[in-house]
């Protein structure tokens, strides 16, 4: 209950003062006010608003593309020591932690990281590339950082599919790439919805990645939160930011489903 | 043909996954002070220095004792609101179920804002309570998830068997429900555990310099060093999350408690 | 019937430890229906699968209709395959998946339409081709895994247990139709099932398969009439194993004692023995009948079966042994503790090596 009543409280102080003045230099919010919501409209906020749903969908869409085989992989792997590593090699990560995760992919990534260096090593490249601090970088860190999560939810869906559909298309005369075109791939399409929307979600509540990799250069809606909070004490914008991207995933991820659904139903009616 | 183009592209996402956690190791073990490719001597002083460096420590305590505080609860509440959930009909209960989960959709840059504020309403400014209290809200889904599941699992016939053999409802639960569901309560509660050692946005929103548990202080090192401390921290991080993985799934079976598989051949 | 279908040529089997198939010899004619009837586990699916080529064997080679298909994928085999889960593919309508095949094979749409429609016709069921297969029922989900599996006019129609899922009066309808079917259009088909009744109703041959053998190919009425091993005697039908020993052999036919009494069986089982050696005799319950010169017992139990009634009698210094008598008759005549003495003057005895 006290659990329950703290998340209530929580919440509903954020729906607060979203709709609060902020008094500069000082904590304590002022007045009922829309102006926060005025003030997002602004060309600095909305592009950050922008920024954020294209790497979310970006991010989710490049993750269930490296997701897919993974999984179709660690489903079907018939060597139970071939299917352990796969299954430890893609969920390792989601047991990381967004910090450590992070870290590492600015030592891959740094202008003395190793991408750089092994590329230089090389003799490819004479100028070091610049990765971190773009948003190229940010959606490499992030699609591995969603990744565990969608392979598991697409492996879930393709160890429900049945193996004697597979097999019945193979004897009716498909060939492989036919049988994961017309059975697999449509039958595990719940899978992909769900991993879709997860991957979306995730990157929306990311903030690690962005605020390290992106270094200020790549923000998103959470990097601007936080430095709202932290850096202005501007709490009730802070909090009308949260409110709007709430709305915001929450619209996108209806809008997801609605544009999946003849896809989803295909695949179950 | 398909075949091996279809291996040679999963051997490459693998590759991929593994890359930052082989590099971060690699760089662990590199002398010099700023992390740079290919890597030159070999030196163990950034797990020296790891280990000895005060914030570390510091939120490595923080970080277990929030994290044995916060999964227990959650375990003990979850247990409750599953059981009552799961068994019995009340007033409220949609919304109270809905209301547990949905933190699950929430990020938690939010959540940790609206503690935030919430803690400074109350005068509880980022103390101990908060940072667990946010904590349990941020596990509870996972361990209402894990527990539904075992509960649903119970033949509901032990119980009423032993309701025909005499046995009052408490004792029933005591005797049948409690040990039949002792696995998931246990995996519910090392998931949480896990879970809540790893959380950090939320974290950085609810702690202070004196509660900042491990990812934060993390955090705060990269922001402001560059030297391979951070990388020897992650290595050994790296390295026990394996084993813990490995037994996890050796003992338990991993693909079934993250339902990858589906029990069938 | 004329020339060779199917052919296996020694093929072996193993997961790990478990040998699932060990040197299967098989020859099928063309249009024959071979039935692979066995307990639970003696490997009709592994033969079945190695055949359709899901499996690969270890050993052995597959013809199909003279054709080496040992390496062949799957696919390239032209087989009909009738599952026993259906496995109907739940994202198409009734007509998508029996034109599956057709589709895979670039068949024209219109050519594909009219032999959907046929197919769909041949099994009755042309007014449910827009429905979703969930929308079926299970004898009607089966009859479309049929049309999918005969729409491709493949070179053999296998089934897998194809009607254990339906009750017993669909399944008794089922069977039927899948005869006709079969004999209108003659294709050859292998059929697995751990029925006996439905082997011996449909079968021209049946493959008798017992831990990963192939034990007996026979007529149905062989493999009553004449099982090849005890295995085969006492799995299909029921019967009495009375012990005794080998008398002598006179050729093709052998003397054998029990209970006390000599009978006459055929030779072949027996060959390796030597004479005085023991033998277990099996007798089935229909072909004894309570007679004035038989031996003598009491019945110990019996069970009421309408039609007919099955009575357990004891017959000291031999054991038990079953008989099938009418019902009326036994009702009125042999309540439990009845003198009865059983006759074998009908008895088509068979010994086996104890
Ligand atoms: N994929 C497999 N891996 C390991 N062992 C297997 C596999 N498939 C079958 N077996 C084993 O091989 C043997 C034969 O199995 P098979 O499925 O062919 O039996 P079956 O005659 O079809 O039985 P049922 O009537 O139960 O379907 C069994 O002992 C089974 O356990
Ligand atoms: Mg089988």
């Amino acid at each position: 209950m006290l659990v329950a009543a703290g998340f209530v409280l929580a919440m509903a102080a954020v729906l607060q003062y979203a709709v609060l003045a902020h008094v500069p230099g000082e904590l304590e919010p002022g007045g009922f006010s829309l102006s926060n919501f005025r003030e997002m409209m602004k060309p600095l906020y909305a592009g950050v608003f922008l920024d954020t749903l294209r790497i979310c969908f970006l991010t989710a869409v490049l993750s269930l593309l490296a997701a897919y085989p993974l999984a179709l992989a660690l489903v079907r792997a018939k060597n139970p020591y071939l299917k352990s590593a796969i299954l430890i090699i893609s969920v390792t990560p989601l047991f990381l932690g967004e910090v450590i995760r992070t870290y590492a992919w600015i030592i891959v990534l740094g202008t003395r990281g190793f991408v750089n260096g092994a590329l230089s090593w090389a003799g490819l490249i004479q100028q070091p590339l610049q990765l971190m601090f773009t948003e190229t970088g940010v959606l490499i860190a992030l699609v591995h950082v969603t990744l565990p999560v969608v392979v598991i939810m697409l492996a879930a869906a393709i160890s429900h599919i049945d193996r004697d559909l597979e097999r019945a298309a193979a004897a009716l005369g498909a060939r492989p790439l036919r049988v994961f075109l017309t059975v697999t791939l449509p039958l595990s399409m719940p899978g992909i919805i769900a991993g879709l929307t997860t991957g979306f979600a995730w990157t929306f509540s990311a903030f690690a990645t962005p605020q390290l990799i992106g270094g200020g250069r790549v923000n998103m809606v959470s990097n601007l939160v936080y430095s709202l909070g932290f850096a202005s004490f501007n709490f009730p914008f802070a909090a009308a930011l949260s409110v709007a991207g709430l709305i915001l995933t929450a619209v996108a991820l209806a809008g997801f489903r609605a544009l999946l659904r003849p896809l989803n139903r295909v695949a179950t009616r | 043909m398909i075949g091996i183009v279809f291996r040679m592209l999963v051997a490459m996402l693998l590759g991929f996954v593994l890359l930052p956690v082989v590099v971060a190791c690699v760089a662990a073990f590199d002398a010099r002070s700023v992390i740079a490719f290919p890597p030159q001597n070999f030196s163990w002083r950034w797990f020296q220095r790891a280990l000895s460096y005060e914030d570390f420590q510091i939120g490595f305590t923080n970080s277990l004792i929030v994290a044995a505080i916060a999964s227990t609860l959650a375990v003990v509440i979850g247990g409750g609101v599953a059981y009552a959930i799961d068994r019995y009909r009340f007033r409220g209960k949609a919304a109270l179920e809905s209301l547990l989960l949905a933190p699950l959709a929430i990020p938690h840059f939010t959540i940790g804002l609206g503690a935030l504020i919430v803690a400074a309403q109350i005068g509880q400014s980022r103390d101990w309570p908060v940072v667990i209290l946010t904590h349990v809200v941020l596990v509870l889904p996972f361990v209402l998830r894990s527990l539904y599941v075992s509960l649903k699992n119970i033949d509901p016939r032990l119980e009423a068997a032993a309701l025909s053999l005499g046995a009052r409802p408490g004792r029933v639960i005591l005797t049948v429900t409690l040990p039949a569901l002792a696995p998931g309560l246990a995996g519910g509660w090392l998931f949480a555990a896990i879970l809540s050692f790893n959380e950090f946005t939320a974290s950085l929103f609810v702690t202070a310099q004196r509660t900042q548990t491990l990812p934060v202080a993390m955090y705060n090192y990269v922001r402001e060093y560059a030297d391979p401390s951070m990388a020897a921290i992650s290595a050994l991080y790296i390295l026990l999350t394996t084993v813990v993985l490995v037994i996890a799934n050796r003992f338990l079976g991993l693909g079934r408690i993250l339902g990858t598989e589906d029990g069938r051949p | 019937m004329g020339s060779e279908a199917l052919r296996l040529d020694g093929v072996s089997k193993r997961f790990g430890t478990v040998a699932a198939l060990q040197e299967a010899w098989l020859n099928v004619e063309d249009g024959e229906f071979v039935t692979l009837l066995g307990p639970s586990g003696c490997g009709k699916t592994t033969l079945l699968n190695l055949i359709a080529g899901f499996l690969e064997a270890d050993a052995g080679e597959i013809f199909i209709g003279g054709q080496l298909v040992t390496q062949l994928p799957v696919w390239e085999r032209n087989l009909g395959m009738v599952f026993q889960s259906y496995a109907l593919f739940p994202h198409m309508d009734v007509a998508k998946n029996v034109g599956y095949g057709l589709r895979a094979r670039g068949v024209s749409k219109a050519e594909a339409a009219r032999r959907v429609e046929e197919a769909l016709a041949l099994v009755r069921l042309s007014a449910l081709a827009g429905r979703r297969s969930r929308e079926l029922s299970g004898g009607q989900q089966q009859r479309v895994a049929l049309a999918r599996a005969l729409v491709i006019r493949p070179r053999l129609l296998l089934l897998d247990e194809p009607f254990s899922a339906l009750d017993r009066n669909l399944r008794a309808e089922m069977q039927i139709e899948l005869k006709e079917i079969q004999q209108r259009l003659g294709v050859t088909t292998i059929f697995v099932t751990h029925d006996q009744g439905e082997a011996m109703s449909m079968s021209d041959r049946v493959a008798v398969m017992s831990e990963g053998r192939i034990l007996q190919l026979d007529t149905p009425e062989g493999i009553y009439r004449r099982p090849a091993h005890a295995f085969v005697a006492s799995f299909v039908g029921d019967a009495t194993m009375l012990p005794g020993q080998l008398i002598r052999r006179n050729g093709a036919t052998a003397l054998v004692r029990a209970a006390g009494r000599e009978f006459t069986v055929p030779t072949a089982p027996l060959e390796a023995l030597a004479e005085g050696a023991a033998i277990l005799l099996y007798l089935r319950p229909e072909h004894l009948s309570p007679e004035d010169e038989g031996l003598a017992g009491t019945v110990a139990s019996r069970a009421y079966l309408g039609d007919r009634a099955e009575l357990v009698v004891e017959v000291p210094g031999a054991g038990r042994i079953l008989l099938r008598v009418p019902g009326v008759e036994a009702l009125h005549r042999w309540p439990v503790g009845a003198p009865i003495r059983i006759g074998f003057t009908r008895a088509e005895p068979v010994a086996f090596p104890a």
